[in-house]
């Protein structure tokens, strides 16, 4: 249990950290909407706090789902942890998209859905690699 | 039933339903603000809802043997697994960033967790994996 925490909270706090500087290139430096806040600029010390304690939080308790589904996710290894980061890629952001877009909220979620991708990959790659079912 | 596939189909029928009275008593009461009109919340919801029940079925086949429980309980279990990472994940950014349209289509969030429940019992009732 304790492998699996831990792998997570590193998977977590990697991706928090990137979706950090990316969520600070779009809002700050490009000027793009941020999904979550109508806020033309976002302070950076926000931006910060919530991305990489979410990011550690999120990070943690989707491993712990990891660990519970390992044996039903296809591929091996660090494809294994890609593959289960796409599923909750496609449950916790490419979900919303269409609704996004609908209700007239297409550049923030289409932003969400880009960051969250590279974000995810980042955190499938990690928690594959890190993570080592007990035999 | 064997497939994902048609399992999802069922599960997103119901899901659709389920989502699409919420969104619509929602807006009519003006529990949610900032809607277009309830004709397109509720073609919206139908449509997208209907949509993702079939791809979640379809996850569900494949995840069927490591999600625990049994029957309706395992369908359970992944329904919830849904909402906590689609919903409850969506909520927390909502809030951590504090934007007052957001938290109240969170509201909407937070209450959508029948619709999963719907979702879960249907699949949880009528996938059953070939031995």
């Amino acid at each position: 249990m304790m492998k699996i925490l831990i792998a997570g909270t590193i998977a977590g706090l990697f991706s928090g950290v990137l979706a950090l500087f990316l969520t600070l290139i779009n809002n700050a430096v490009i000027g793009l909407p941020h999904i979550y806040s109508t806020a033309s600029i976002i302070p950076i010390q926000n931006i910060a706090i919530n991305e990489i304690l979410l990011g550690v939080i999120w990070g943690i308790i989707f491993s712990i789902f990891y660990s519970i589904l390992y044996n039903s996710i296809p591929g091996q290894g660090v494809s294994k942890g890609l593959v289960y980061s796409m599923i909750v890629l496609l449950f916790s952001h490419i979900r919303w998209v269409p609704y996004n877009v609908y209700y007239g909220f297409a550049p923030s979620g289409l932003t969400s859905a880009y960051i969250g991708f590279l974000m995810f990959a980042t955190y499938g790659l990690l928690l594959g690699h890190l993570y080592k079912p007990p035999k | 039933m064997k497939s994902g596939l048609a399992v999802g189909i069922i599960g997103g029928i119901g899901m659709a339903i389920a989502a699409t009275i919420d969104m619509v008593l929602s807006v009519m009461t003006g529990w949610l603000v900032g809607y277009p009109s309830i004709e397109t919340v509720a073609i919206i919801s139908l449509g997208a809802n209907f949509f993702w029940g079939i791809v979640f079925g379809i996850i569900y086949a494949r995840l069927y043997d490591s999600i625990p429980s049994k029957g309706i309980w395992k369908g359970l279990i992944y329904g919830i697994m849904i909402y906590l990472f689609s919903n409850i994940y969506l909520v927390s950014y909502g809030i951590a960033y504090g934007d007052p349209f957001v938290i109240n289509w969170n509201i909407g969030a937070i209450g959508g967790i029948y619709v999963f429940i719907t979702f879960g019992v249907i699949v949880g009732i009528l996938y059953k994996k070939e031995s």
